[in-house]
Formats: structure tokens, sequence, C-alpha cells
């Protein structure tokens, strides 16, 4: 679904990420873990194209993404802060999220109002909003699309236990229908038992790849959280 | 002596049709009386006191070709007739009626219409013009080529008053005429100047209404009294309400300056007085060239004018005193009616604009505003041209018992 | 470009930024229309306002919406959206809301009053071209800097160098070179300063105009004459369309 070879990002002198060669199949949930300033962001970011790699190409569905914004037609984003138009409402972000994928890719809106919750906010202006909220809207807004690919920045950083909860089940309802999921973040409970493989980022390189178990096996610890501390102070993997 | 006075009477009925052979038949002293028709003449004379009055508005027709009439004699009144069409032309002058060398005429209650001159008097005294209407008409926007309206060339003692001049070059114009009076007179709309002076002396001329002409011009003249005029809409690059040039010893008082781009202008002319003028909404209301000496204005109101003074350098015997400006941010603390503190009259920005004119494409921009903030901030930085030490605090003339207001 | 131009009008039109500033526009057209009595009395007032306080107002609130709204440029572009559509989406955005904004506070006094002149007229068509001139500037200022206080510095910069500090320099220049013909350099200058140049397109129309002479008839010739009116044309369409090609090139290569 997703492939990437040799990606590269440099800002000024130090590069964000080097050299990263990666493929995620369909129907696959991975979260990309690392500390901050790792490169996830960077690496999210150019996967949306919105980040424009020194070198290094990324596929996705088996396109050149510097080809085309086509491909963005299969993706659905939540971004790490959402901060849309203060005067606009959520029906009015759904209505553009339509126009521009057009009805047939925007279906589930209304299960996801419900889900999440948002049936009383949908008429008020953004600005009128808790970060929480703006959050949910954030996924109402990327779950709605009928995508291939969901990319996750940081989604559960505002959210209150019981709707990352829902998010969760959400996140895998996405994937039974066979899409990939990529979660990027640093909060290990987001991941723990979500994700089918781990990226683990480490100034800009791949320090991990593989599934929980063998992060687990290789670490030779028992928890996520022991094996995660331990990837970053042991080098060769 | 027994005056055998006789009337000739024309008319298309009449014995006499043709005016120019009634005319030819007339003694002295003789009143011909034209009811109605329309005579064509061509440089017809009238060499004998007469009286011609015209009834029921007899036309003289130049078919555009002729100048019709030409006194040439003392003692003659023309009276409502209605002269129009005189030749036109670039070599010759054509006048529908020219006076020469005549003491004691009148011409009145005439109407001169499409005419390239209307009157052209030379070396005449004691004549009068008045009540006549006069309309240049066809050569309207012509601009230099028509003539005048009344011309005066080497005359004296002479009258205009009540007339209406309009689309000529000037309306009125006087070259070496000396000790004459023009009242009440209309002028408007006249391609160059409204009232000309050149060469002429001790005249007087006061209660008229110039509009929109080019401007008055008073040039190389002495003792001109100037008084109870209109001045308005004077208004394009070259519009003075008066252009005073190499003028001497004159007055100006008691006038109405509106909406000229020049309220005054001084060009080289000397000792004149200035007082209770109300200078209102003007581009400039006076314009100063240093040539200009021992000048006085005083008890002047400045309203409303983009700017009160212009001036590239003022003669020190120029003085302002005791005039009005809306402008002026003083106050009155002894409560006399004068400002305590003086007025400065020339803005920096309106000296540089006369340095450097094209400096004038900087009006109304915010670095005029910042000129004009910087000089009330700091006036001590910038010199002052030149300043009214008591400045009135009240209007003098405007509107005190409903004085010139009725002129707007 | 036209649904994210969509969306973009929608949030600008309802943002209190924008109708303070049409009710700023109103108040001071209304304020002068009132006290003056005179069209052309409140034209001349008005210009000098607006010629001063237009560039910083609208360069405030278009590069400052801009700034706001990064984050959902970002979402935006990670949308099936042409990069140069989302900009030009939000550039028209931005000319359209601050053009209705301006078109009610200043129009809605002088139609009450009836004033259609030639110089009312004009003043309005100054008014739309600045507009565009700014909002085109000072996104370019914006996607240039991605730090609010730089950005910020630039249209301050930009706001007295075309207010002030260009006509200043030309008055020097002009003095300098007061012994020449300086009006065929100083001509020329006024076409390339678009704040200068919608001024005088202005006051030419205003009574004050006599004022200016030879050197006023000389403009006016100019910039009544085909060539003037394409060349005053040509100086503002250039104002506006290369700060956005500049814009949309930086837009195109930039990492959100």
């Amino acid at each position: 679904m997703v492939r990437t070879e040799n990606l590269s990002k440099r800002y000024k002198r130090k590069w964000a990420i080097k050299d990263i060669t990666l493929e995620f199949k369909e129907g696959e949930i991975i979260g990309i873990m690392g500390p901050n300033g790792s490169g996830k962001t960077t690496f999210i970011k150019s996967i949306l194209g919105l980040v424009i790699p020194t070198y290094g190409k990324i596929w996705v569905n088996g396109v050149d993404i510097g080809k085309s914004t086509h491909y963005k037609r299969d993706i659905g984003y939540m971004a790490q802060i959402p901060r849309f138009p203060e005067n606009l409402t959520p029906t009015d972000l759904l209505r553009l999220v339509r126009d521009i994928y057009g009805d047939g890719k925007v279906k589930d809106y209304e299960y996801y109002i419900e889900k999440l919750s948002l049936n009383e906010f949908m008429n008020m202006p953004i600005k009128a909003l808790s970060g929480g909220t703006k959050q949910k809207v954030s996924a109402f807004l990327c779950f709605s699309i009928d995508a291939k690919l969901y990319i996750l920045d940081e989604p559960t950083a505002s959210l209150d236990p019981y709707t990352s909860l829902i998010l969760k089940e959400e996140i895998l309802r996405k994937k039974e229908k066979g899409a990939t999921v990529i979660i990027s973040t640093h909060i290990i409970p987001t991941v723990e038992g979500l994700v089918d493989k781990l990226v683990y980022l480490l100034e800009g390189k791949v320090k991990f790849f593989g599934s929980v178990s063998r992060l687990k096996e290789i670490t030779s610890q028992n928890s996520l959280e022991r094996a995660i501390a331990k990837l970053n102070h042991v080098e060769g993997f | 002596m027994i005056l055998i006075v006789s009337m000739i009477k024309v008319c298309d009925d009449c014995k006499f049709k043709d005016l120019k052979e009634a005319l030819k038949l007339t003694n002295r002293g003789d009143t011909v009386l034209v009811v109605g028709g329309k005579y064509v003449l061509n440089e017809v004379i009238i060499d004998k006191p007469l009286v011609l009055l015209g009834k029921d508005d007899p036309v003289i027709d130049g078919n555009g070709k002729y100048e019709m009439l030409i006194v040439k004699s003392d003692s003659v009144i023309i009276r409502g007739f209605i002269f129009k069409n005189s030749g036109f032309g670039f070599v010759k002058d054509y006048s529908a009626l020219r006076i020469k060398n005549c003491t004691g005429c009148i011409i009145e209650g005439n109407r001169f219409v499409n005419n390239m001159w209307a009157m052209y008097w030379e070396n005449s005294e004691r004549g009068i013009i008045r009540n006549n209407y006069i309309d240049g008409g066809r050569i309207k926007g012509a601009g230099t080529y028509s003539g005048n309206g009344i011309h005066l060339w080497h005359c004296k003692r002479m009258l205009i008053e009540n007339n209406e001049i309009t689309g000529h070059r000037d309306g009125i114009y006087f070259e070496f005429v000396d000790s004459s009076i023009i009242r009440n007179n209309r002028s408007y709309k006249n391609a160059r100047y409204g009232l000309h002076f050149m060469y002429s002396n001790d005249d007087v001329y006061y209660d008229n209404v110039f509009s929109g002409n080019g401007a008055v011009a008073v040039m190389y003249s002495k003792r001109i009294l100037m008084f109870r005029n209109t001045f308005k809409g004077h208004w394009g690059g070259t519009g003075y309400g008066i252009l005073l040039k190499d003028v001497y010893n004159g007055e100006i008082k008691d006038n109405l300056f509106y909406k000229n781009t020049i309220g005054l202008l001084f060009d080289n002319s000397h000792n004149l007085k200035v007082h209770n003028n109300v200078f209102l909404e003007n581009g400039i209301a006076i314009k100063l060239w240093a040539s200009s000496t021992k000048n006085k204005f005083y008890e002047n109101d400045f309203i409303g004018n983009t700017f009160d003074i212009t001036t590239n350098n003022v003669s020190p015997d120029v003085v302002f005193v005791e005039n009005y400006y809306d402008t002026y941010e003083g106050y009155d603390i002894d409560g006399d009616g004068f400002g305590d503190v003086p007025h400065r009259l020339v803005r920096v920005f309106s000296v540089l604009t006369d340095m450097v004119p094209t400096l004038y494409l900087f009006l109304k921009s915010p670095l005029q505003d910042l000129l004009e903030t910087l000089e009330k901030a700091f006036p001590t930085i910038i010199p002052s041209l030149i300043e009214d030490k008591r400045p009135r605090m009240e209007i003098i003339n405007y509107g005190k018992n409903g004085k010139f207001k009725q002129e707007i | 470009m036209l649904k994210v131009f969509k969306y973009e009008f929608y949030n600008l039109i309802r943002s209190p930024a924008i109708w303070l500033y049409s009710l700023f526009l109103f108040f001071i057209t209304a304020g002068f229309t009132w006290f003056t009595e005179d069209p052309s009395k409140t034209t001349s007032a008005v210009l000098t306002l607006t010629i001063f306080l237009m560039p910083i107002i609208t360069m405030t609130i278009s590069i400052m919406d801009y700034y706001n709204s990064r984050e959902f440029v970002e979402l935006l572009l990670s949308y099936p959206l042409k990069r140069g559509d989302v900009y030009t989406g939000k550039f028209f955005a931005q000319i359209l809301s601050l053009v209705i904004a301006y078109s009610i506070g200043y129009l809605v006094p002088i139609v009450i009053k009836g004033w259609f002149y030639e110089y009312t007229l004009s003043l309005y068509i100054s008014g739309i071209m600045l507009t565009g001139v700014f909002v085109s500037l000072s996104l370019m200022f914006g996607v240039l800097n991605d730090d609010k206080v730089s950005g910020l510095a630039f249209v301050v910069g930009f706001w007295l160098f075309s207010t002030l500090g260009y006509d200043t320099l030309v008055l020097g220049i002009a003095l300098y070179l007061r012994n020449y013909p300086v009006e065929k350099i100083v001509i020329p200058l006024m076409f390339l300063n678009p704040v200068d140049l919608s001024r005088i397109l202005v006051v030419l129309k205003l009574d004050v105009a006599a004022l200016m002479g030879y050197t006023g008839a000389l403009f006016k010739e100019f910039l009544y004459s085909k060539l003037g009116i394409l060349m005053a044309l040509a100086s503002i369409f250039l104002w506006i369309i290369i700060p956005y090609i500049i814009t949309l090139r930086i837009f195109y290569n930039k990492d959100w």
C-alpha cells in the first residue's frame, strides 16, 4: 500500500529523516514511534505530499506520489493540532470535504457524528469548540472519507479516554474493511494492542521495523514500554 | 436757436424700408426709429449726431462677413437693436459696432450676438455703455481667436454699467483707458479674461460679478480701485480671481474670491492695499511673487482655502496683519480678539511646491500630512517665511450682515 | 480552486476583522459625508485616510488570516487539491471579502447621498486596485516568513515605504534635480508606486487638481491617453501578478 525508498529530508543542515526504506501492506495498522524530533511528523507529511523529500521516492497504491495529487483521494488524514478556520462550522467543513472528494467518497459521516457525539456541535463555529471537540471533528472528517489509507498524527493527544477507546474501535473497523492505517504517536497506550507493526524512528533513521511481538522478543522485554525504552539505548537491531 | 428735429421711421411697410438709405437722408440730431425687420449692413458710417431707436427687436446683420456699423461722430445714441453675425477673420478685426473719436455716445439696451467683436471704441470719451447683453455665441471655446465683448482703446471718462458679457475672448477690455467706471456688470465664461486692463490708470470697478472666465487681469496699470466685486469659479491650470502684473498703487477691498485656482496673483505689483476681502475655498488664496513690494493685506478672511498664501520669497515690506485665518491654531488669552501667537502664513509644502511645481503631485499624500504635522510639532525647526503677528480670532467680513453669502 | 475559494470566503466574510474594517470605513465616510455635505471635500478627506490606512489594515488582515490558517492550509493540502489551487483560492477569497468590506463601508454613505461623481468613483476603483495589490504583497510576505513577527515587520516596513518612504525619496530627488525638467523623472516614478498612482488618479478628478498646474496637466494628458491608461493598469497589474507568481512558486516548493 505504501512503499518508501531511501526517503530523506534535510532542513537546513540537519537531516530530519534519512534513507528510510519501508513497505506497509494493505490491511495493516502501523504505529510510528520515536522520541520528539525523531522524524515521525516529517515521515508522515512526506507521504501526504506536504513535505517535499530531498531525495528518495514514495509510492502509494503503486503510484509515485511525485507525479500527481490524485493519490490523495484514497487518503484520510487527521492532523496533530487541528486548527480549522474559526468562523466555519463542522457542517461547513463536512461540506468542504464532500465538495473535494465527491459525495460517493464521503458516506459514513452520519455514523461518525453519532459515534463521536458531535450532533450538538455541528452548527457551532469552530472558535466556540473546546480542544477535545476540535480533535473529534478532526477524527470525524478523517474517518468520514472512504479511504484506503488513513494517516493519524498524534490522534489521542487531547482526547478523553472514552473517546480514545472509540477511536481505537474505529481504527479496527477500517482495518476490517481492508484499509491501511498509519498512526504516529509517542503515547504507548495508543498503539498497545492495536498495531500490527511498529516503526521506531531515532534521529531520522529506522531503528526498528516489525511486529510488536518481535520487538518484545529481540529486546527480551515483556512490556512494550520497556521494550521501547531499551531500543533507545541499544545499538544495532 | 431753434432746432428742427425730424423723425424718420424705418420698417417693412414704411416709406423707408432700407436703414442704410434712411441714414443717408438724415440731418444732425434726427431720430431714426427702426421697427422690426432685418438689415444687412456693411461698414455703414454714421457721421453726425443721431438717435437710433430700435423697436420690436430690429436686427442689424453682418451675414458673417461684414463689420456692420461705424460711428464717426459725437453724441450718437443707439438703443434697442440686435447686432448679430459680424464677419470673422484672422487678418481683419470685425466689430459689430465700431465707435471712433466720439464724445458722449450712448450704447444701451442692445443685444450683440455671434459677433467677433461686439463693440470697439477708439479715441472716445464720456461714453456710456449700459444694459447691453453681449454673447459671442459661436466663438465659445474658440479661445483666443475671437475678439472682445466691450473693447476700449485710448478712451477716458467712460461709464460701463449693467451689461452682461459672455462667450468672448475678454469680456471687457481696456487699453489706455483712464478715469473710467465699470460697475454692476456680469462677465462670465469668457475664454480669456472677464475684465482686462492694459496701460490704464485711475479707473474703478465695483459691484461686478466675474465667474468662470480664465481670470480678471490688471496689467501695467496704476491707481485702479477694485471693490465689492465677486470673482468666482476661475478654475483651471491658469485660473485667477485677479492677476496683477506691474500694477501700482491700487486698492482691493470688500471683494469675494470664491473657488478660484488662485484668488490673487501678485506679479511685480507694488503699493496695493488689500483689505476686507473674503477668500473662500480657493486653491491658493494669494500667490505672491518676490518681485512685489510694499503691499499691505489686512482684515481679510481666509476660509477653506487649500493654501492661504504661497510665495517663493517675500519682500520684507509686505505686511499681513489682523486678518482672519480658519487655519490659525493659536489662542487669545488676553481676550482682545487677536491671537497671542503669530500665524505662520506659508506652509512648508507650499514652499517646496513653489521651488519645484512638480511636487504638487504629492498633493493629498501622507507625505504632505507628515510635513504639515512636523511643521506644527516643531515650529522652530522650519523657519517661517512670513507671519501675521495679530491674527484675528473671529471672521471679520464673511457673512456679516449677510454679506457675501448671497453671491455663492 | 473554486472549492477552496468558497470556504475561505465563507470563513473570512464571517470574521470580525473584516466587519470592523468595513465599519471603520463606513464611519469615516459617513462622518465626512455628514459633516461637510460636500462630495468633493468628503472624497478628498476619505482619500487621505484611505491612502494612508488602507494598506496597513488590509495587509494586516490578510497576513494574519494567512498565519491563522496555516494548519488549515496544511489540511487542505492533504486533500486531493493542487497547491496552486489552494493558494489561488485563498488569494481571491481575501480579495473578494476585503473588497466587499470596502464597498459596503465606502459605498453605502456615498449611495445614500447619491454622490455619483467621477472622483467618488475613481476613489472606489483606486481602493479596489490597492486591495488587490496589498493582498498579493502581504500573502507573499506571509509565505516568505514562517515567523509571524518578521512577516508583520515586512508588512509595516512596506506600508511605511509605499506611503511615506518612497515619496520622501522622490521628493529628495526632485529637489536635488530642481534645475532640470524634473517632471520627466517624477511622473514615471509616480506610476511605479501603486499608492501614488491611485492617489493621483483621484486627485486629478478633484478640484484641487487645478493647483497642479502644468505638471498636473501633463500627468492628466498622459494618464488619460491610451498609453497612460495602459501603463497605469500595467503597473497595478504587475504589482498584483508579480508577488502572486513569486508566492505561488514558494507555495509549490514549501514544506508544511
